[in-house]
């Protein structure tokens, strides 16, 4: 588990149990990335706040039945994003339009922003996973996964390794890496469920 | 029955002093002030979420959520379930206010009832039928607080959910 995800499970941890402090750096660090969302939808002002102040008391409401304490964020911006589509289809139930496919045109959601935001994590998880490997696995990757990679004989060249041991000792590196990963992954999982 | 003892439940006029410092109270922000930047009001709502925190409650999930229309009368009609307990929630809009019609089953007589919405409370209790009514409710984030009189069960409450002046 990364740095951050601890420090996500530890906010949550002790804020389930009544600790202030704790809440309010949570709402420090993910308060953004809520607003970001139902901007993201295009709600009235009036919406959004509706939409952010109805996420945190979500997670009030769950803070002690989290799945995965170090997993808060994407489970807020799911949270967040479920509410947005709430507030939208309540929208069209009661409101009627010349122009309905302006309305739809506009209701589109721009995934875009939370989506960064959410891939800027799981990328700072990755380089924490890949940091976390053996030096000449981190090595090997490090290279393998470069815009422009290296032939396996460059490689092999490089790193002083038998050439036919170059694509075993990639596999184990990526195994390696996914075990370290797992963690993360199945909690984002749990998150959109 | 009708609750009494309501207390801070004004639907018009104006806003109940220490309205903006209850946890469920969204802030009203002027629409030319929206920007991508996290409105400092937003965020001291968000802060103050916490004060809504029930640590013993269960809380009751929505399982459905329905608008009842018939000619120009509307209904909307929220309904909770957890175990063996149901909680069938009816807002309507009467008078320029909303109007809440509360039922629990199964019926507890006496049951304290605690609704927090639109930025203020009310309190009444179950008659024998689970029934509760309370009159000129603000539109806004709400949730209700069920605690069973003279027992140790734990306190109920509903997830929150947002209803608009139409219910």
């Amino acid at each position: 588990m990364s740095t951050a995800s601890r420090d996500a499970a530890n906010l949550v941890t002790r804020a389930a149990s009544g600790d202030r402090k704790a809440w309010d750096a949570l709402v420090e660090a993910y308060g953004g990335l809520i607003w970001s969302v139902t901007r993201s939808y295009r709600l009235s002002g009036a919406e959004a706040a509706d939409v952010s102040q109805t996420t945190w008391l979500r997670l009030c409401e769950n803070i002690g039945r989290l799945r995965d304490p170090a997993c808060v964020g994407a489970w807020l911006a799911t949270t967040a994003r479920r509410e947005c589509l709430s507030v939208q289809a309540r929208r069209r139930s009661v409101v009627l339009v010349d122009d309905i496919a302006s309305l739809e045109a506009d209701d589109e959601p721009d995934d875009e922003v939370d989506t960064r935001i959410l891939h800027q994590e799981q990328v700072a998880e990755l380089r924490g996973a890949l940091h976390r490997l053996p030096a000449r696995l981190q090595e090997m990757l490090e290279l393998l996964m470069q815009d422009d990679p290296p032939t396996y004989e460059e490689v092999a060249a490089t790193m002083h390794l038998p050439l036919g041991s170059i694509g075993p000792t990639r596999g184990r590196a990526l195994r390696t890496l996914r075990r370290i990963m797992e963690a993360p992954t199945a909690c984002e999982l749990s998150s959109m469920r | 029955m009708a609750a009494d003892g309501v207390d801070d439940n004004r639907a018009e006029g104006p806003v109940p002093p220490g309205r903006e410092s209850l946890p469920w109270h969204v802030p009203e922000l002027p629409e030319e002030s929206i920007t991508d930047d996290l409105p400092a009001a937003v965020a001291e709502a968000a802060r103050r979420a916490f004060d809504a925190r029930e640590a013993d409650a269960r809380v009751v999930g929505l399982i459905a959520d329905r608008t009842l229309s018939r000619r120009r009368h509307q209904q909307r009609v929220l309904t909770f379930v957890d175990g063996d307990t149901t909680v069938e929630i009816s807002i309507s809009p009467r008078a320029g206010s909303l109007c809440l019609r509360l039922h629990v089953s199964p019926p507890v007589n006496g049951t304290d009832v605690e609704v927090r919405h639109g930025g203020a409370t009310v309190h009444g209790s179950l008659d024998s039928l689970g029934e509760v009514e309370f009159q000129a409710l603000r539109p806004g984030l709400l949730s209700v607080l069920l605690q069973p009189a003279g027992s140790r069960a734990s306190t109920l409450q509903t997830s929150w959910v947002r209803v608009s002046a139409s219910g």
